[in-house]
């Protein structure tokens, strides 16, 4: 069977996904699942376990918010539910975490059935929340995302820096995923299985509206391809103007983090440091291999950057630090379960 | 589907004409333009050295190509063809005569440009290669014609040679050097063809050089958007449009990429330009040529990865010294408007990459948090009301004028002094006015021009939806810039009303207006704000109204249509600037240049902008910068202004 498919939306993205979904939840016969759960239009959208199904209606991946990284919740979920099916329903960033975390961790999410939606970006919180309140409609800045999911998002300067030069929105690594970016989404969305098995398995055929036209996948593709080239020149942008602050090794980063004595709090809320924490050794100096193992698994979150009291640029810095360390390899973190940790795995 | 009548024969033939009337409709705009500024070169003219000088040229090679035409036609090389009779008689001593002026025109044309270009030497106006290289023909051209015509009247010695003044000048010439009718006839040919391939490089350089405005100027004349200049062209269905400004040179509009290759590079712009003037690393002329240098680089290079514009052929920093005062365009004979392009890489810039200078940011986020570019909380806005019991309209209410005051007077100290002395001054004429109040809301003049169209177009319908909701005769604003972007863009988004700004409206009112004596401001010159003057053609009602209140004016070299920006519009009152390239400083010395002792404006701006200057060169007591109605409320007597308060 064909890997791509096409929704019809009717004019309601956000619906039509609510009911794709539901027809998948039956489908693959779920126990229940992992949502990003929109129960206000402030700033809130908490990744939450659901097992009635009704609770889809509530589930909202396309609110430009990010307050916590959902994959962290998922090996515990795992081991509540040990022999169920069930699903969970990821941005990018928090799916490509996933797949890391699996190999610090030893977890199979074998069982798990994921999918991820493209990203339009997140707002900072606090931003959000001004935003919210001005905004009439209740749930305006969810519309408003979409309504620019044709170009890739528009106005780039409010999001979240983590958003801002982060490389890959596009989703396309979980078991299904469903694409907006550069796309009509008012009339049509992307389903992409990730093999032909599982498009079978899941009958795409019968809950889609179609085979996706060439034509659509071009255009997604032709947006992706800008956007991410345009993340790149933000990124290289952002790291020139840090100039020599932008910590260019692992080494001189451990020197960094000395400044930053007890505090832990960007590892605190690092899904990767969730399931492989970096150890001190007696002088309070991390040790470079467990920092080396956490830099080669970052997703670009960008959750680091929101915790840090000292509003570093985590995003950028750790993300400059894991290319040098990645330089030499062919490695690319969260594109794949298959592919080992380019360096040794914990003890 | 219903079938109608077989039509008539009669139907037919009026359909047909509708058809050609329509067309001729269409057409007459640019076939006026074609006339009077690609044959009439009126924008040339303004300047009168090098209005003759390029007249003399232009008639000059005009009168010369149709000449040789009829010259070939005499040669009989297209009949059967075509028969053209040569002239014989007087039609062909006239010829002779009128061809050699054209040639004496010429030659005067190409020296008065070789003094302008080595000697007098204006602004802006560089010489390059392709510029000696266009003179050098043209002036070849008639001299070796001239010569070709002298070796002719000395080898046949007609009758009627002194209706050839240049050529039988040269014979006389010639006969003092020696030369014999017999070797006069030998060397012809030589000359003959010289001059004939001459004429053939001059046809065949046209694409090449300088020379193609010859084709590509009346081209881009005729072709130019119709769209009035003061209002940006309007992103249709902003969330379906796959690119949003311009970010490759590919992707700027068939007509901009014409304009682009038109441009000769006359300097015009940038001797108008205030950016420029002021030493900022910016000139309208040069962003032109650069984008042209781009366009032809991409376009000899083939398909390839294209590039982005800023950074590579641009500076980063290049669409962001423009005040989009307008003066570039409103000079340019070729009508090309870089103005248009400048907001085009804005868009881009903000609405895509996110790649701008940081104030531009803080600006437009305080446009989007509290509705107005200051940043001040949105719920100050009727404050400046205090004690003067301004009506605000509910929905649904009735007023005979709408007050618009717009951000500046809302929000800014300075000019809620303006907004209030200009309450009185209506309230003194009787007049039925009320204010939208916390309903009102910015009119994203500043976030459009700024490149933000998205959140312009949201303020706009905000404010179209408030202002559908109450009933008035017509709307006054405060603000020149509010003025324009209400009268001439809300039409876009289909919000049309009678718009005016408060100078207008006060000068249709003016019998009423007490008539003053203000001798207490010394000499008083007027400052033509951008979007009142250039953008809207209102010179004349300030000026109506300072007379009316019996200041002493004394205008500025730069004024009217000339005006000089002050250095505030185009978001640029948010950005920072080099202390010794702001725009204000300048200004402000062409005022204390003509010894005023109060500038008088009509704009929130421009009123900032020239409060900042007078105190940063420490002037403050020689000079001050006052608001037209401030001047006006000061006349109002003291009975009139007891009865508004």
């Amino acid at each position: 069977m064909k890997v791509n498919w096409m929704l019809e939306t009717g004019g309601d993205p956000l619906e039509r996904l609510h009911t794709f979904l539901d027809a998948i939840w039956e489908e693959a016969e779920l126990a229940g699942m992992l949502l990003p759960l929109s129960e206000t239009a402030g700033p809130e959208l908490k990744p939450r376990f659901v097992s009635e199904r009704q609770m889809l209606a509530e589930a909202n991946p396309f609110k430009p918010l990010m307050t916590e990284n959902a994959a962290r919740v998922v090996p515990l979920l795992l081991k509540e539910h040990r022999g169920e099916r069930l699903g969970a329903l990821l941005r990018p960033c928090e799916m490509r975490a996933l797949v890391e975390m699996s190999k610090h961790n030893g977890f199979r999410p074998d069982d798990l059935l994921t999918i991820s939606v493209d990203c339009l970006a997140t707002f900072p919180a606090d931003e959000y929340a001004w935003r919210a309140d001005r905004a009439r409609a209740t749930d305006s800045l969810t519309e408003e995302a979409l309504l620019f999911a044709r170009q890739g998002g528009i106005v780039p300067y409010r999001y979240r820096s983590a958003c801002q030069i982060c490389l890959s929105p596009e989703a396309k690594v979980a078991d299904l995923n469903i694409g907006v970016l550069g796309l009509p989404v008012r009339r049509q969305l992307l389903v992409r299985a990730r093999d032909e098995a599982m498009a079978e398995q899941l009958r795409l055929d019968v809950h889609t509206d179609g085979e996706a036209p060439a034509q659509l996948l071009a255009q997604h593709e032709r947006v992706v391809g800008k956007l991410e080239l345009r993340r790149r020149q933000a990124r290289d942008r952002i790291c020139a103007n840090m100039g020599s602050l932008l910590p260019q090794s692992v080494d001189e980063l451990i020197v960094r983090f000395e400044a930053c004595a007890e505090c832990q709090r960007c590892m605190e809320v690092c899904p990767i440091c969730s399931v492989d924490f970096p150890h001190q050794d007696q002088r309070g100096r991390y040790l470079r291999e467990d920092l080396c193992r956490w830099l080669v698994s970052c997703a670009g979150c960008g959750m680091c950057e929101q915790a840090c009291p000292q509003g570093q640029p985590l995003c950028a810095i750790l993300g400059h630090v894991r290319e040098q360390l990645l330089a030499e390899t062919e490695y690319e973190p969260g594109r794949s379960p298959a592919e080992p940790l380019p360096v040794g795995m914990p003890a | 589907m219903t079938t109608g009548p077989v039509p008539t024969g009669r139907a037919r033939l009026e359909a047909t004409l509708a058809t050609v009337a329509d067309a001729l409709r269409r057409s007459r705009l640019p076939a006026r333009d074609f006339f009077v500024h690609a044959v009439g070169q009126q924008r040339i003219l303004r300047d009168a050295y090098a209005g003759v000088m390029h007249a003399l040229i232009f008639w000059g090679v005009t009168i010369q190509i149709v000449g040789t035409a009829l010259n070939l036609m005499q040669m009989q090389l297209f009949i059967p063809l075509v028969e053209l009779p040569f002239p014989r008689g007087a039609a062909y001593l006239s010829y002779e005569l009128l061809m050699d002026l054209a040639g004496i025109a010429i030659l005067a044309g190409v020296g008065m440009a070789a003094f302008r270009r080595g000697v007098l030497r204006p602004s802006g106006l560089d010489t390059g290669p392709g510029d000696v290289y266009a003179l050098l023909l043209l002036a070849l051209l008639p001299m070796v014609g001239f010569t070709v015509e002298a070796l002719r009247l000395v080898a046949v010695d007609p009758a009627w040679a002194e209706w050839s003044p240049a050529g039988n000048a040269g014979a006389t010439v010639l006969r003092s050097l020696g030369i014999t009718p017999d070797l006069a006839a030998r060397i012809h040919p030589a000359f003959y063809w010289t001059h004939m391939l001459l004429g053939l490089l001059f046809v065949a350089s046209i694409p090449f050089s300088k020379l193609r405005h010859l084709v590509l100027g009346p081209l881009n004349i005729i072709r130019r958007s119709r769209r009035q200049e003061s209002a940006l062209s309007f992103i249709e269905e902003i969330e379906t449009a796959e690119l949003l400004g311009v970010g490759q040179i590919c992707e700027f509009a068939p007509e901009q990429l014409l304009s682009f290759e038109a441009c000769v590079r006359c300097g015009r712009c940038e001797r108008n330009c205030p950016a420029a003037l002021s030493g900022m690393p910016f000139s309208p002329c040069q962003l032109v040529h650069a984008l042209r240098d781009c366009a032809e680089t991409k376009l000899l290079g083939g398909n390839g990865e294209d590039q982005e514009l800023l950074g590579t052929a641009l500076a980063e920093e290049a669409p962001w010294a423009c005040t989009t005062c307008g003066a570039c365009l409103a000079g340019c004979p070729l009508f090309i408007n870089p103005v248009d392009d400048i907001i085009d890489l804005r868009r881009y810039q903000v609405l895509t990459t996110g790649r701008m200078p940081s104030a531009v940011g803080a600006t437009l986020r305080n446009l989007e948090q509290q509705g107005n570019p200051w940043g001040m909380p949105a719920a100050g806005r009727t404050a400046w009301t205090e004690g003067l019991d301004v009506r605000v309209l509910g929905p649904g209410e009735e007023t005979d004028v709408l007050l618009f005051p717009g951000c500046a007077a809302a929000f800014d100290d300075r000019n809620q002094k303006v907004i209030r002395a200009l309450v009185r001054l209506l309230k003194a004429e009787g007049v039925d006015f009320a204010i939208l109040g916390a309903g009102e809301g910015c009119c994203g003049e500043t976030a459009r021009r700024l490149g933000h169209e998205y959140l312009f177009q949201v303020f706009a319908e905000e404010n179209i939806e408030m202002l559908n909701a109450v009933r008035f005769q017509r709307i006054v604003t405060q603000c020149p810039h509010c003025f324009n972007t209400l009268k001439h863009e809300y039409p876009q988004l289909g919000g049309v009303w009678p718009v005016q700004h408060y100078s207008e409206y006060l000068g249709e009112k003016l019998p009423a207006l007490q008539e003053g004596n203000a001798n207490g401001h010394g000499r008083v010159t007027y400052h033509d704000p951008c979007y009142l003057g250039r953008y809207n053609g209102q010179y004349d009602a300030p000026r109506m109204l300072l007379d009316r209140a019996g200041v002493e004016q004394v205008e500025m070299e730069r004024h009217g249509q000339n005006s000089f920006c002050c250095g505030g519009g185009g978001g640029q009152m948010w950005l920072e600037t080099e202390a010794d390239e702001r725009i204000n400083l300048r200004r402000l010395e062409q005022a204390t240049a003509v010894e005023a002792t109060t500038i008088a404006t009509a704009c929130p701006y421009c009123l900032l902008m020239f409060d900042d200057a007078i105190r940063s060169q420490g002037l403050g007591d020689s000079v001050t910068v006052l608001d037209v109605a401030e001047i006006l409320a000061a006349q109002l007597t003291d009975e009139q202004s007891r009865a508004t308060s």
